[in-house]
């Protein structure tokens, strides 16, 4: 489900008197009570929020399609403003004033024009610059949006999904966790279904929404891209994230900023951060898995620089280690467990 | 000798809360012994017997004169009282931020960008700035003015009527009053309401009580109900008449605001007055506003907020709760209380004997000095 970073609790409460905040406070766990006892009734299944958020995108605007006919109306605007009209209102309601006006037009006549005509041209000119560099910026956009689905096409292959049931350091990790539980790409992998067991407030995310008739229908699934959804996560309002899926196939700057943005989103006293990854070895493993690391934007990690950049970014790394993957036929991958440094 | 305190506002309507706040800050401020006038770009109907075109505003510098502009909106006043040499004060409203709009709506969110960047190159001139909430405050700090107070906005006075607390199940009726706009996100009221249709109570309805002010919003709204199977039990009632609205906030259980963004949200003290609990999502000055006459709701999911209107209803204990909480918001936006801190806070720059003794007139008489 969308949301709106400007109506997150952050702004909101600070200005609040601490009673009103305690009293607010208090009913909040009612409400997030009562939602977790409807989802798992499954009162409220993913696909009913799913067709609403369809629906929602039928009929609303392409987000960014004003933004393309604002530039066209303001160079409307622009070329409509650069013609200069020389011809000079000459009324007057005071006697003589009139004539005086008209002699002086007629006289500078011939500047201004000549004036006007430079500017005018000047003016016709830089629109139609304006134009085609508008069109070319338009056309690329169009053709990067083109690209767009074909990267999250990149998905990774089932082979590769990870359980993380056996792992008593993600597990002992999470059964400790304050504030709501994140879990990307949850629709494959255990994590979701692990984290609601060991009774976080957990809810997840996936954007591959022919899983959706095979997912939990009393799960807290939001279905949308992962890019998407961080952008949306007010600051400091999670208190752990687990991350695995197609991420690893991103861009070395992608995952960076990937990582970097749910950093922001994690609570500064603890926050948990858990990510499930494989190493570069995997590839060769079977035909599937070649293919879609091959033909990813990014390479797969190593522990080494996992670190590294978990280190880089501000987590201090508590743990690292093997895990075992979702299905006998499967390929075993890597974790690494961090925590945001007050 | 007395000082003149005139307002400058960019289009005095009767019926908007800056025109009736203007209003009464005027008759205030005449209440007080203060020459005041109200000067505006432009005049609706009735209004134009209240107030003067600022064109009219004496060109010379009037001495011991005060001028206050009511900033809601982009105006050529600003520029006129950038180039004034008396003290300029500023009365801020807030703006709509335009990205709440530009996608529906190119021409206002322009015309949003501008006045935001209007009210800031303003700052510079402004000896000081009062606003009705800290949210607006910050607003201003983000635009540059540095001298800023908080006072309560002077609301038209209604009758407050009493409700029977009760748990109510079966065929609830929310209501939202407010422009049908993008920033008021009726949008995602409706995802709320047909969530709780389908979790708590078919029968339900919600009422859509303002005028359709964006029409490629509006029409997307009832073909966004229609498709999620709710548009038979959504009234879309368009502007009403102050006794049908007022029929309405008694007539119905809870009133909702999924708005995005509010300065204020006068609504919600209409609300308070009919002793309605509240549920709106937790953005922009709404928690200043509601206080403890409601329930907010910080997680902007559908699912949450129709929990929390679930939670409101049901139980009466709860419903007493928030008129307990209602009874303290209206008594710190009080008519009484509202002219105490719109004079004090003038009078930080005015600095009148006159002023200063009918605000004391005034606090004895409420028993807060």
């Amino acid at each position: 489900m969308q949301s709106d970073p400007e109506t997150q609790p952050k702004d909101a409460y600070s200005s609040l008197d601490p009673e009103v905040t305690a009293f607010q406070e208090a009913l909040y766990k009612e409400v997030v009570a009562e939602v977790q006892r409807r989802r798992k009734e499954g009162a409220y299944p993913p696909a009913f929020e799913l067709a609403m958020d369809k629906a929602f995108k039928r009929h609303a605007p392409n987000p960014g399609e004003a933004s393309v006919y604002s530039s066209e109306h303001l160079l409307d605007m622009v070329e409509a403003t650069g013609f200069i009209d020389v011809m000079v209102p000459t009324k007057s309601s005071a006697p003589g004033v009139s004539y005086i006006k008209w002699t002086i037009k007629k006289l500078t006549a011939w500047y201004f024009n000549y004036v006007a005509q430079q500017i005018s041209n000047f003016v016709v000119n830089l629109v139609h610059l304006l134009r085609v560099i508008h069109v070319r910026l338009d056309k690329l956009e169009r053709r990067v949006y083109e690209l767009y689905p074909e990267v999250l096409a990149a998905d990774l292959p089932p082979s590769l999904g990870l359980s993380i049931a056996e792992s008593q350091s993600i597990t002992k990790a999470l059964s400790e966790v304050k504030g709501r539980v994140l879990v990307t790409e949850c629709a494959s992998g255990d994590a979701l279904k692990v984290a609601s067991e060991l009774g976080c407030d957990v809810y997840g995310i996936d954007h591959r929404e022919h899983l959706l008739k095979d997912a939990d229908q009393k799960a807290d699934i939001r279905w949308e891209t992962l890019g998407h959804h961080i952008r949306s996560l007010a600051p400091e309002s999670l208190g752990a994230v687990v991350v695995q899926g197609s991420y690893e196939l991103r861009s070395s700057h992608d995952k960076t900023d990937i990582i970097g943005t749910l950093y922001n989103s994690l609570t500064p006293t603890g926050g948990l951060f858990v990510l499930l990854f494989h190493s570069p070895e995997v590839t060769g493993k079977s035909r599937e898995i070649t293919v879609a690391t091959e033909l990813a934007p990014g390479r797969l990690f190593s522990d080494t620089t996992w670190i590294y950049a978990l280190e880089y970014i501000g987590f201090s790394v508590l743990d690292t280690g093997e895990i075992a993957p979702l299905t006998k036929e499967g390929v075993p991958g890597r974790y690494v467990v961090a925590t945001k440094e007050a | 000798m007395s000082p003149k305190i005139h307002q400058f506002i960019p289009s005095l309507s009767l019926r908007d809360a800056v025109g009736q706040h203007t209003l009464a800050l005027q008759q205030t401020l005449i209440e007080a012994g203060v020459e005041s006038e109200i000067y505006a770009d432009e005049m609706k109907g009735e209004a134009r017997s209240f107030a003067k075109s600022y064109r009219e505003f004496p060109r010379k510098f009037q001495e011991d004169t005060y001028l206050i502009y009511q900033g809601s909106t982009n105006s050529p006043m600003a520029s006129f009282l950038s180039q004034r040499h008396e003290p300029v004060l500023m009365n801020y409203h807030n703006i709509t931020p335009a990205e709440t709009v530009i996608d529906w709506d190119v021409g206002t969110a322009v015309a949003l960008g501008m006045a935001v960047a209007e009210i800031s190159r303003l700052a510079p001139h402004i000896t000081m700035a009062f606003t009705v909430s800290k949210f607006n405050a910050n607003d201003l700090v983000r635009l540059g003015y540095k001298n800023i107070e908080i006072a309560a906005p002077f609301i038209a006075l209604s009758e407050t009527h009493p409700r029977e607390c009760k748990p109510i199940k079966h065929g609830a009726k929310w209501l939202f009053v407010g422009r049908i706009v993008p920033n008021k996100a009726q949008h995602e009221l409706i995802k709320a309401f047909a969530t709780y249709q389908r979790i708590y109570d078919k029968d339900a309805i919600l009422q859509l009580v303002g005028n359709p002010a964006q029409k490629k919003y509006f029409d997307f709204l009832q073909a966004f109900a229609a498709e999620i199977g709710v548009a038979e039990s959504i009234e879309f009632l368009g502007s009403v008449t102050d006794e049908e609205l007022s029929l309405r906030y008694r007539s119905s259980d809870v009133f909702t605001c999924t708005s995005r963004h509010e300065g204020f949200c006068f609504p919600l003290i209409e609300a308070m007055r009919n002793s309605m609990p509240i549920v709106a999502y937790a953005s922009s000055a709404i928690p200043d506003t509601l206080g403890r006459a409601g329930v907010l709701v910080r997680d902007p999911d559908p699912i949450s907020f129709a929990s929390a209107v679930h939670i409101a209803l049901s139980d009466s204990d709860r419903q007493l709760e928030f008129q307990r909480g209602a009874a303290e918001q209206l008594e710190r936006y009080s008519i009484d209380r509202a002219k105490v801190e719109n004079l004090s806070t003038i009078n930080k720059v005015v600095k009148s004997d006159q002023l200063s003794r009918y605000v004391e007139k005034i606090s004895t008489k409420k028993g807060r000095v």
